[in-house]
């Protein structure tokens, strides 16, 4: 078309001009690109800016989107470093023997994006460890994760089947895996820690919870000699043969649960605790049923007569009784309103204070407890730790039953040990203090030293009513209750406590709870030892008995005969020269 | 004389080189020297600690305890078996048993050598 217009009308130039410059304009523009003079080259730098703006455009929309979406790789290394399980701590006992460790052991991983073929990669993975589930591992390899767990913890043959395989997006992970090589022994105190190495009960918590996981989290502390040893104050030797006489115990007298503690009255480390069923930390998968309980800790049980020491050693120390105080028994039964208590080996007669604790008597302690009031009852108790939940290192622990309203009759029934339910550790703490000298020093399982200990003791009775307290023990397992525990040698003295189960409410007659509490040597204890019995049965030998001395004593003079010498206890076969001065200078009750 | 300059720091250039680049090469092979032990190192940390959990599980109290009870004729400690230091007899007077039984025998007379004068005069005695 342009063509024919030039051609035809050159006289129509002037009238075509506007369209002309229009067309001029856009070739001028063009050529003003290309021109090589420098005043005219606005156009080109206009075309350079523009290049470069779209460049950095580009450039700054990539930074966004890699900033913005996660990468693979990185992705993949945070999934790993939060999925494997972290280095914890070695557990050792007192003398060093190892009760947990870690080894190393490796899991394997898949990248599900990565994997190409996942119908083939399952058939083949499951082909090479057989206890997978293939129908639940394609599902796991069919998701858009970047990282999912294909097996934990294999063997290195298995991982040498599966690095055959070759299949892309299947790695391996070096892990920690727990392990407590003793098994059973001591798993209440230990507890135990789940595949990714979290501790989920007893001292493996406990650990937790002093800082471990934050470490972790950090992303320090994978390695487990980078921390230090955790030494607890269990001795492993000891722990073992608790364990068994209990086992033996329950077999013997059919009784439907045990438990026994050790404990250094001097520094407050529980040397040995067992309960029984227990359980094996490396397989943890009944840990959390009912009966599987730490019973020392977090069971709570009416005392029974155990109870009475706590009652005496208030008496005598508030000053309202002295060892030579006595108490009529007359009548063999004392009424509080509709309720009546009995005498359970009544005598009649009027007793002292060593013969009350000897022959169990209700009434002489209920006497001592009235004497002191109900008041001064609570503040004593509460002096105790025995009204409050008692906190160690173990993270379970039980508060104990405390009666609502506190009356006349709640003081009596507790000076005899019914009425008031208590955690046994708790109560073990409390006749530490009673014969230790008077410093009630809060239970550890991890070893102290007697300085330590001494620093975090609270001074709750006299000196003189510890003595008193450890005479009348004595007494008590020379000629007493407790003669089943006298071990020749060991100067033993005990206390036995037989309560009546709480069964609907009310108490079961052939239901008993039994105790046994013991010290050695008693003129200036070093151990304190208990063992009790949920349910024993009467046998052959025992005239049917099911009292504490009957079970629960017997086990613990086999206990202190076995412990004795592994604890370092020399046997002394004359009696100390004077063993309780100051009981021979008041001349109490059997004291010559 | 510049041509001669030039040849000079072109070698010096050239050994340069050579020498930066071996070093970097020893340093390399030295820190995958490094890597390996550092490997072989964790790895026979990690077969220690397996062992001694090896060592505790066979160690532990109830296997040893029933091994004993199968294998082992003892008895279980009782208190009357530990003596007192001050139990234990002081040692009798020292009796020597050799002459005791020459004398038994009959032998106990000093033997009846014959004795060389010279050679006892000739021995070195001590000096007074």
């Amino acid at each position: 078309m342009t063509e024919p217009t030039r051609n035809e009308a050159p006289m129509e130039q002037q009238g075509e001009a506007a369209e002309g410059v229009v067309q001029r304009g856009r070739l001028a523009w063009l050529r003003d690109v290309f021109r090589m003079s420098g005043e005219k080259s606005q156009p080109r730098v206009g075309l350079v800016i523009l290049g470069f703006s779209a460049l950095f455009i580009a450039i700054t929309g990539r930074l966004v989107m890699l900033a913005a979406l996660p990468n693979e790789q990185v992705g993949l290394r945070r999934a790993t470093s939060n999925a494997i399980s972290a280095a914890r701590p070695d557990i050792t006992d007192r003398n060093g023997e190892m009760m947990a460790t870690d080894i190393r052991t490796v899991s394997v991983f898949a990248e599900p994006r990565k994997i190409l073929d996942k119908d083939e990669a399952t058939e083949l993975l499951t082909a090479v460890l057989p206890d997978l589930d293939a129908k639940d591992l394609r599902d796991k390899l069919g998701t858009k994760k970047g990282f999912v767990w294909v097996k934990r913890e294999i063997t290195p043959r298995q991982q040498a089947e599966v690095h055959r395989l070759g299949i892309p997006g299947v790695g391996f992970v070096p892990e920690n895996k727990r392990v407590y090589p003793n098994g059973t022994a001591a798993a209440h105190v230990l507890g135990f820690a789940n595949i990714d190495n979290v501790g989920i009960a007893g001292i493996e918590k406990y650990i937790d919870s002093q800082g471990l996981q934050d470490l972790n989290g950090a992303g320090l502390a994978t390695e487990a000699s980078d921390l230090k040893p955790v030494q607890l104050s269990i001795d492993l030797r000891v722990q073992h043969l608790l364990r068994d006489e209990l086992a033996k115990g329950i077999e013997r007298f059919k009784a439907i649960a045990a438990a026994g503690a050790i404990m250094d009255v001097n520094t407050g480390e529980v040397i040995a605790l067992a309960s029984l069923p227990d359980f094996d930390p490396n397989n943890p998968v009944d840990a959390l049923e009912k009966d599987r309980i730490n019973r020392m800790n977090v069971g709570v049980y009416e005392m029974g007569s155990t109870f009475k020491a706590l009652t005496i050693a208030m008496a005598l120390d508030s000053g309202k009784a002295n060892i030579n105080s006595s108490y009529s028994t007359a009548g063999g039964m004392m009424r509080f309103g509709r309720q009546v208590i009995k005498e359970y080996h009544g005598t009649g007669r009027t007793l002292t204070v060593p013969e009350v604790f000897l022959h169990s008597s209700n009434m002489g302690s209920i006497k001592m407890a009235l004497a002191v009031g109900v008041e001064g009852h609570k503040a004593f108790l509460k002096k105790m730790m025995q009204l409050d939940r008692v906190t160690t290192e173990l993270p379970e622990s039980a508060a104990p039953i405390v009666p609502q309203r506190w009356g006349e009759i709640n003081t009596a029934t507790i000076a005899f040990g019914h009425g008031l339910a208590v955690a046994p550790l708790q109560a073990l703490s409390a006749v530490a203090a009673l014969v230790n000298g008077g410093y009630l020093i809060r239970p550890t399982f991890l070893k102290r030293s007697e300085e330590d200990a001494r620093k975090v003791a609270t001074r709750v009775i006299k000196p003189e009513t510890s003595e008193a307290m450890r005479f009348i023990m004595r007494l008590n397992g020379e000629k007493g209750s407790a003669r089943k525990a006298d071990v020749p040698g060991y100067f033993v003295g005990g206390k036995t406590g037989t309560a009546e189960k709480v069964i609907n409410g009310r108490y079961a007659k052939n239901k008993n709870f039994t105790t046994f509490t013991a010290i050695a040597p008693s003129d200036k204890p070093k151990y304190l030892f208990l063992a009790i019995y949920d349910e024993p049965k009467g046998y052959a030998e025992s005239g049917g008995y099911s009292t504490a001395a009957w079970n629960a004593g017997v086990t613990t003079g086999k206990v202190i005969e076995r412990s004795a010498p592994i604890l370092g206890l020399s046997p002394r076969f004359d009696p100390p020269p004077s063993p309780f001065p100051l009981m021979a200078k008041l001349g109490a009750w059997g004291s010559r | 004389m510049i041509k001669l300059l030039h040849v000079i720091a072109i070698g010096a250039l050239v050994s340069s080189a050579v020498y930066a680049y071996s070093i970097k090469y020893e340093t390399t092979l030295a820190a995958e020297h490094l890597q390996k032990l550092k490997a072989k190192t964790q790895r026979e940390r990690d077969a220690i600690q397996v062992l001694k959990a090896e060592w505790q599980f066979l160690n532990r109290p109830d296997r040893v305890q029933s091994l004993a009870e199968r294998h082992l004729e003892l008895q279980p400690f009782v208190v009357t078996q530990v003596v007192k230091p001050s139990d234990i007899p002081n040692r009798g007077p020292k009796v020597d048993t050799i002459g005791r039984k020459l004398e038994d025998l009959g032998l106990g007379v000093p033997t009846e050598t014959p004795r060389d004068r010279k050679a006892s005069a000739t021995t070195p005695g001590a000096m007074p």
